[in-house]
């Protein structure tokens, strides 16, 4: 071979368009067919329950624990007449609204390892985050009370820290409940974050640095406002199961940090007062539900338009 | 630091140089050496195949890698050393990589904020840029709210209003659709043309090398092959790479069966006979032959072809709008190719016999 007419090698691969498909036109009866079980469930397994809860908030009661037939709202006055139950009320929120905001200083370093380390820190982050949620809880309240304990580890370094002259009281305060709640609920902040944080493209954040900002600026300027969704997603989880959560302010907090699920099994089990407990039961809910509606809004606000929901292109 | 290449005479002033810059991961040289220096106010391309090593030296230049070995100049600048923050680049990504919870107006207004607070300033500043690509109007919408060539006019805007001393841009047609993408070549050739600014394009697409640079490096392999003006790249390709890359070629390999004075005829192993300005002595060479060089007619019957001439039958026609190409099958069975301006077919059709020929100086002798 000596004559050889090449042709070059050379065609360029032009913009491969990738069609959209219009998933949206065929979605809905399909759609419908594969929601179907997950809401059949819901509304068995919830939806019913809490319609039955928020019945038996509405009837009176006998102090044999004996159903009266009618409707009243006197649960509900009794409930907003005495002191204790808005103390306790303001309390669960409180402890809630902390730990959610001591989660995210903690959440972010942690989520931006995970997603953006190599795989080994990547999988070492996840499994030190998740490992307390296998954990059974009474196991790790108790164990969180060993550490808290007026002779525990807690104590014991602060005082030879010099931070802390006297054993400084940590169990049964708010901030028992606090600390152990952020341990067992980080988990759900950090991974919603860490996929906001996988998400956001990499040349976004050269173009930051190539546009002069230094580590932080990127970091604030871009990672966190772009890794929001993640964190409106984490905090609204951690915000509710702290409210909610039974086993560790009881043990933690015993009487003198009760939370409003304490209240409502000494209204169960100990007082045999159903009504009542459900009527505490369904403030907690509305409360919290009522609170995350208000947080998921503050956010939507902030990036609905440029992450483009609500509105026609 | 030796900034000036070999066998440059000329004392030209040296906005952007790289001398022997290198990138390594582990054993693989992805960028192997690169030595380029480019004149203030011009663009240059780095073209090459995909994995040849263009992103990388780019993004070298920009400091967002750091080299294995080498240096890179601004000016008398040496800034292999500093951030990327500090470089002062403007850099066009091939997805604009633009923030997307910013407005229009926030995303051109950040490199501004990251240098100074006074917000009037930057205001103006920002309305200039917008006003420079015409997307004044657009200020308060979010990048997903526009079409391609408008985000890539912000990302445009962007990276110029911070006044970069170079402008980087990687790929940065390849997501548009053919007619804007010429629109853009235009667009940019001129804006970068009118502020002056030293720019360094990377792309594996010839034609917008040829049609946007005043110089091309063509690189393979992470080398460059070949350093010059489009023309000279186009009809006097260094490597037979580059005469590869650079378009349809027809390449002859042959041995020299005649020495003159001032080139020499060269027979290649199918039998034609070309001329070569080869002087030297060399036994074999390779010639180059662009398809628009060739001239071809119906041959007549019993015609012999001489030196600058072969026989051939007419394989295939293409057309490619305005050219049409003939691919001729030669008696020995090789394929030349060759093309007109469409329009001029002169009755050439597919299973003639045609003679073709060309003149001498048209054969390009690769060294
Ligand atoms: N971080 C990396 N680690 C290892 N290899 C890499 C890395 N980045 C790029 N490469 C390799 O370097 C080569 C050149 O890449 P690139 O500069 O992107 O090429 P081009 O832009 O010319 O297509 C490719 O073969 C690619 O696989
Ligand atoms: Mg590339």
């Amino acid at each position: 071979m000596s004559s050889v007419a090449q042709q070059s090698a050379v065609a360029p691969a032009r913009a491969q368009r990738a069609e959209t498909a219009p998933h949206g036109r065929y979605a809905l009866p399909k759609g419908a067919l594969l929601v179907a079980p997950a809401a059949i469930f819901l509304l068995a397994c919830f939806v019913v329950p809490i319609a039955q809860m928020v019945g038996y908030s509405l009837t009176a009661h006998m102090d044999q624990g004996i159903a009266v037939p009618g409707l009243t709202t006197e649960n509900y006055a009794r409930l907003f007449r005495s002191n204790l139950y808005w103390v306790v009320l303001t309390r669960t929120l409180r402890i809630a609204a902390i730990t959610s905001v001591i989660c995210i200083p903690i959440a972010y370093p942690l989520a931006y390892v995970m997603a953006r380390g190599s795989a080994f820190w990547s999988r070492l982050v996840m499994f030190t985050v998740i490992s307390p949620l296998l954990v059974l809880v009474v196991v790790r309240a108790y164990g969180w009370k060993l550490i808290l304990a007026k002779q525990g580890f807690l104590s014991w370094l602060l005082q030879n820290l010099g931070i802390a002259q006297a054993p400084p009281t940590l169990l049964y305060t708010e901030w028992a409940v606090i600390i152990a709640s952020a341990h067992v609920f980080l988990p759900f902040l950090v991974l919603p974050v860490a996929s906001a944080i996988g998400k956001i493209d990499l040349g976004v954040e050269d173009a930051a640095r190539t546009l002069g900002a230094d580590w932080r600026a990127v970091f604030w300027r871009v990672t966190v406002p772009l890794s929001l969704p993640g964190l409106a997603v984490g905090v609204t989880l951690v915000f509710s199961l702290t409210a909610a959560s039974y086993v560790t302010p009881q043990i933690l907090g015993g009487n003198f940090a009760a939370m409003l699920g304490t209240l409502v099994q000494q209204q169960v089990l100990s007082v045999n007062d159903w009504p009542f407990g459900a009527a505490l039961a369904t403030v907690l809910l509305i409360v919290t539900l009522v609170v995350n509606l208000v947080m998921l809004r503050l956010f939507e606000r902030r990036f609905a338009r440029w992450a483009g929901r609500g509105e026609a292109r | 630091m030796n900034m000036i290449a070999p066998g440059s005479h000329r004392m030209a002033a040296v906005a952007l140089g790289l001398s022997a810059l290198s990138k390594t991961y582990g054993a693989a040289a992805v960028v192997d050496g690169v030595d380029l220096n480019v004149e203030p106010g011009q663009l240059i391309s780095l073209l090459g195949p995909s994995g040849c090593g263009k992103t990388t030296t780019l993004r070298m230049i920009a400091g967002l890698i750091t080299p294995t070995a080498g240096a890179i100049h601004f000016g008398d600048r040496n800034v292999t050393g500093i951030p990327v923050h500090h470089r002062n680049v403007g850099v066009l990504f091939q997805n604009y990589a633009l923030f997307p919870h910013m407005t229009v107006a926030g995303n051109v207004a950040f490199g501004l904020e990251m240098r100074s607070r006074d917000r009037r300033r930057n205001r103006a500043l920002v309305d200039d840029a917008l006003a420079m690509v015409q997307l004044t109007r657009f200020a308060d919408r979010y990048p997903h709210e526009l079409s391609g060539g408008q985000q890539q006019r912000v990302a445009l805007a962007r990276a110029l209003a911070i006044e970069p001393q170079i402008l980087l841009l990687d790929e940065p047609f390849a997501a548009l659709d053919r007619k804007l993408r010429e629109e853009m070549q235009i667009q940019i050739k001129d804006l970068q043309r009118r502020i002056g600014i030293t720019t360094v394009m990377v792309t594996h697409d010839q034609e917008e090398a040829l049609t946007m640079s005043d110089q091309i490096a063509v690189m393979n392999n992470g080398r460059i092959e070949q350093y010059a003006a489009p023309g000279e790249v186009y009809d006097r390709p260094a490597t037979r790479f580059v005469a590869q890359f650079i378009g349809v070629s027809n390449l002859f390999e042959g041995e020299v069966a005649e020495r003159r004075q001032h080139d020499s005829v060269v027979r290649t192993a199918s039998g034609v006979l070309m001329t070569a300005r080869e002087t030297g002595n060399r036994a074999r060479v390779t010639l180059c032959l662009r398809p628009e060089a060739i001239r071809i007619a119906p041959a007549a019957v019993g015609a012999e072809p001489g030196v600058d001439s072969a026989l051939g039958t007419v394989s295939r026609i293409v057309q490619r709008g305005s050219i049409t190409e003939y691919h001729l099958r030669l008696a020995c069975g090789d394929t030349l190719i060759a093309c007109r301006p469409s329009g001029e077919s002169d009755g050439l059709t597919v299973g003639l016999r045609v003679i073709a020929s060309w003149a001498s100086e048209r054969i390009h002798l690769l060294v």
